[in-house]
Order: C-alpha cells, then structure tokens, then sequence
C-alpha cells in the first residue's frame, strides 16, 4: 500500500490533448452556426474528431487536405479552387478549417486564432 | 427509537452498489431496446426508469431474503476497519470526482467515442447508417451502448451541468465496486480481511484515474470484478440470489465493452463447470439451476445482440479470427509475453500489486479451495484473451496497440485479481 500512497500524492487530472485556442474556437463555431448546420471540416483529424464532438448535432464532414498535419502529399491549387464545389457536394455550407495555408473562396465568418470558418454561398 | 441491526447497514450497502451497477444496465438496454422499437429516447426514459427502479428493488428484497440467517451476517463489534477502509475508499473516489469535474472527458477516446455517441442520444440518437459510415468507424460502431446511453440521459440536463455530471459516471462505478467488495468480502472472510483487501483494490494508482478518465474500462471492471465476487458466493453459499446477481452483472459487461463479452464466456463456462463437476445429487435440478445465471446474463445485453446479428456494424483494430490469421501471426506470443510482464511491473500503474499477486498465488497454489482454483482460471482465462487479442491486432506495429491499450485491459483483470489474492492468502489460516 505504501508505495501506491506515494504515487497517489502525485495525482492530477488527465491531460486532453486539446488545446484553449481549438477550444475558443469551436466554441465560437457553435455560436456562430444553427444547429441542424453541415459543415466541412478541412483539418487534421483530431480537430475534426473534436468538432464532430463539440459542435454535434452539426454534422460535419471531412475533406482530404492532409498537408496539414503533414501525412500525405500538398494539397494542388486545384483543391482550394475546387473546394466550394467539393462542400456543397456534401451538402455542406460551411467549411471549417484549421491551420490552413491559404483561404479559400467564401465569406469568412469568423477566425479565432489558426481557425477560420467560411460561408460559401448557396 | 430502535437503531437498524448492523447487518441492514451491509444489505443498504450492497443494495447501494447492486441498485448502481444493475440498475444502469438494466435502464440503458431497457432504453435502447426502446429505441429499435422507435420510441424516442426522451420519451422513453420515464418508462425504462420505471420499469428499473421496479426490478432493481425486487433484486436486491430477492437476494435479502434468500440470504436471511447468521452465516451471512458481518459479524458485530468487528467492523471498525473495514469502517475505515471504506474512509480511504471514500477519499479515492472524491479524489476520481475531483480529477474528472477538473477536466470532465479529457481522455481522447473518451469522449471521441463514448461522449460522441452520448451527444448523439442526448439529442436525436445515431444517424442514419450510423453502424456501416466509415466516417465514423473512428468511434467503435461495433462497441456496445451501456456507457453512452447512460451518459446520454444525464447530457440532455441544460445549462452546461450535462458534460460534468456525466462524467462522475466513472466515480460513481468505483463507489459501487467498492462497496460490493467491502460487503462480499466481509461475507466471505470476515471484516478484517476485507478492510485489507478493499484497501489493496482501492490504493492502487491505476483505480482513481481510470474512473477519472471517461473510459469504459472501470465501469468494466466493476462488472466483471462484481460477478467473480457474485459467482465465488454462489460457490460458497449457494444461495439463489447470488447466481441471479452474477449473471445479470456479467449481461451488464457483455453491454459495457467487446470485451466483456469473452471474459463473459470464461465466467459463465466456469459456473457451468462448478454446476456439473463438482456439486452432487440428481442431474435435472443442477441443469435448472445453471438457468439461473444463464437467462439473466443472455437476456440483459439481448436487444444489443439482437441488433449486433441484425446489422454487422462496422469494427477496427483487429483481423477477423480466422485459422489462418491465428496461427500466421502466432509469432507475436513472446512479444506480446513480455510486454505484459513489463506493464505488470510498472510501479506507476499497478504499485507492487501484480508482483504481489503471482508470489502469493505461486506459494498457495497447491492448497487452494476448488472456489480458488475457479478464480484462477477465470484469471487465467481473461488474461488470455487479453494476450490472444493482440495476435489478431490490425495495426501496423502490435507493440504500439499494445502500449495504448493494455494498462487499460489489466485494470478490469484486477478486482478478479484480487479476489484471487485474497482467496489465496486465506488458505494458510484455514
């Protein structure tokens, strides 16, 4: 028993993996968005995963540019160009992005530190 | 005014932990059995709440009565450590609600599979195709629903209290397993030994922060740690009630985790085994017996299973367990081995626990009770599903699977674990 009381003295709340600044701007997506919005998420996959969970009931879909977290080959010009067209495929009107390289067409919402979330028009 | 008998303080703590651990899984599969049915989730929690608080009461009057007489009484006068024992339980799980109000879901899984879908059955439940979207095979469609769906009801609270309180889910399953556990093992070895037991269960480091973490891997543990306990009573006592317990617990770990479901088989083998080898008398009254623990464990997870054959959602992280997948990656075992051994020694986790459990068991070995030699392959049993689950691991360096994930799969071993040391360091008293 001794032993495990030495570590318990150490104890302390596990750490997320998240961080303030994803957090303040999701938060100001759900403010931002109604909730029966679709979005497109445009970021690594742990942002993604975190806005499926945060913003829910918005759906929301991930698009491949995964230059972002540096797993695969740059996204082409043609992809940023494209991408209106890619979201309202998903029947998306919005695309949340994260750490993006460049903006694409589209009015931008709001941004909060590397986020940014753009309103493509119907 | 005439003060309770002490023993009514033990039936109100077991009915305590009984009424959490089967009142959640009885209520959720209730609830999603509903759901296939299409009656809403927020219509249908008034019914299912209804119908549980009814049979959770008559569960723990059924299992009273069936116990009425001296033998199962905690003995007067003697309980004062495990009075204090039950202190230090509660001062680690006000330590686990203080870690998961500090940062309620902060494990990456937990709230990437179990609090995702507990939003969703806050609000409209699954999506459409929910079960075969890859988009979302990320959060383990295949995985069962007690956790979520028990977390869902609490997320539909308003004004922010929803994420917070459904995170003291895991505080909760620690304070029903530790009073499980003080009451059983008082019944089984007298106060003493279950102060020393419960203290051994509850200090190690692992405990508070897995019940912290928003994982299912406590809740788990609960159920399968309470049914060995269950089943080890029922072994002793033979008591009817306790047979209905351990199986009703064990439905509950088939509902919690895919796990549960393969330790669920070692447990139910085992009592089938108990039944038939080793009690005597006439064949058709132990046949009828074993239904006792039988029905209830294949009932409570049925509207889950049911859906399970329906659908064949969409699952990850391992190979089909196909012959040729066994025996073709069969050269993982040393690796797989060692690992286990590491992790088992790792102090930060486990304290001196598993180090302690494998000595004591080794120098007991030879006079253990046939209970004892039960607990042992239930042991043995679930730790080789552990093991045999990463032959079959679909991910590109098993080892890394491994590391992520087995600290986790040895905390629900440990309740059995402990029963086990406890079983075995009473043999040299007898």
């Amino acid at each position: 028993m001794a032993p495990a009381l030495l570590v318990e003295t150490q104890a302390q709340p596990p750490r997320s993996g998240t961080t303030p600044a994803l957090e303040l701007f999701l938060a100001e997506v759900r403010a931002a968005t109604p909730p029966s919005a679709h979005l497109c998420a445009v970021s690594e996959t742990f942002v993604f995963h975190r806005a499926r969970y945060l913003l829910y009931p918005r759906s929301i879909c991930l698009l491949e540019a995964p230059d972002v977290d540096g797993m695969a080959p740059l996204a082409r010009p043609a992809f940023w160009r494209d991408l209106p067209r890619w979201a309202r495929r998903h029947g998306a009107r919005y695309l949340l992005g994260w750490s993006l390289p460049q903006l694409p067409r589209g009015r931008v919402l709001l941004r909060s530190g590397p986020g940014v979330l753009v309103e493509f028009s119907p | 005014m005439r003060q309770p008998a002490p023993d009514l303080w033990w039936a109100l703590a077991e009915g305590l932990g009984l009424g959490w651990a089967v009142g959640v899984a009885v209520f959720t599969s209730i609830l999603f059995g509903l759901s296939l049915a299409g009656v809403p989730g927020a219509v249908g929690v008034y019914p299912a709440a209804l119908c549980t608080a009814a049979g959770v009461g008559l569960l723990v009057r059924f299992v009273g009565a069936e116990r009425r007489g001296p033998s199962w009484a905690v003995p007067e006068g003697r309980s004062v450590p495990l009075l204090a024992a039950l202190g230090i339980a509660a001062g680690q799980v006000a330590l686990a609600i203080w870690m998961a109000l500090c940062a309620p879901f902060a494990a990456e899984d937990s709230w990437a599979f179990w609090g995702l879908k507990a939003r969703m059955f806050a609000g409209d439940g699954l999506p459409p195709g929910y079960f075969h979207d890859p988009t979302f095979l990320y959060s383990h469609p295949d995985y069962p629903l007690n956790l979520p769906l028990a977390e869902g009801t609490v997320f539909r609270l308003e004004g922010g209290w929803g994420e917070p309180l459904a995170a003291l889910f895991g505080p909760a399953c620690l304070a029903a397993l530790a009073l499980l556990f003080a009451v059983g093992l008082a019944r089984l070895y007298g106060p003493t030994v279950a102060a020393l037991g419960l203290t051994v269960l509850i200090l190690l480091p692992m405990v508070p922060a897995s019940a912290a973490s928003g994982y299912a891997d406590l809740p788990l543990a609960m159920y399968l740690g309470s049914a060995a306990l269950y089943l080890l009573l029922w072994w002793r006592g033979g008591h009817r009630g306790d047979a209905v317990v351990m199986g009703l617990l064990l439905g509950g770990a088939i509902w919690t985790k895919k796990e549960g479901t393969a330790v669920a088989a070692v447990a139910l083998a085992l009592y089938v085994a108990g039944e038939l080898l080793r009690r005597h008398g006439p064949i058709s009254p132990r046949l009828r017996r074993l239904g006792w623990g039988i029905v209830p464990a294949l009932a409570l997870p049925l509207p889950w299973e049911l859906l399970l054959h329906g659908t064949r959602p969409l699952g990850r992280d391992f190979l089909p367990l196909t012959p040729m997948n066994l025996v073709g990656h069969l050269d993982r075992l040393p690796g797989i081995a060692a690992e286990f051994v590491l992790q088992m020694l790792s102090l930060a986790h486990w304290s001196l626990f598993w180090g302690m459990v494998g000595i004591v068991v080794a120098l007991a070995i030879r006079r253990l009770s046939w209970p004892g030699y039960g607990l042992l392959a239930l042991l043995t049993g679930q730790l080789s599903v552990y093991g045999c689950s990463y032959i079959l691991s679909s991910w590109g360096d098993y080892r890394v699977h491994i590391w992520t994930s087995l600290d986790r799969l040895l905390l629900q071993a440990v309740p059995v674990a402990l029963l086990l040391l406890v079983e075995a360091s009473t043999t040299w008293s007898r």
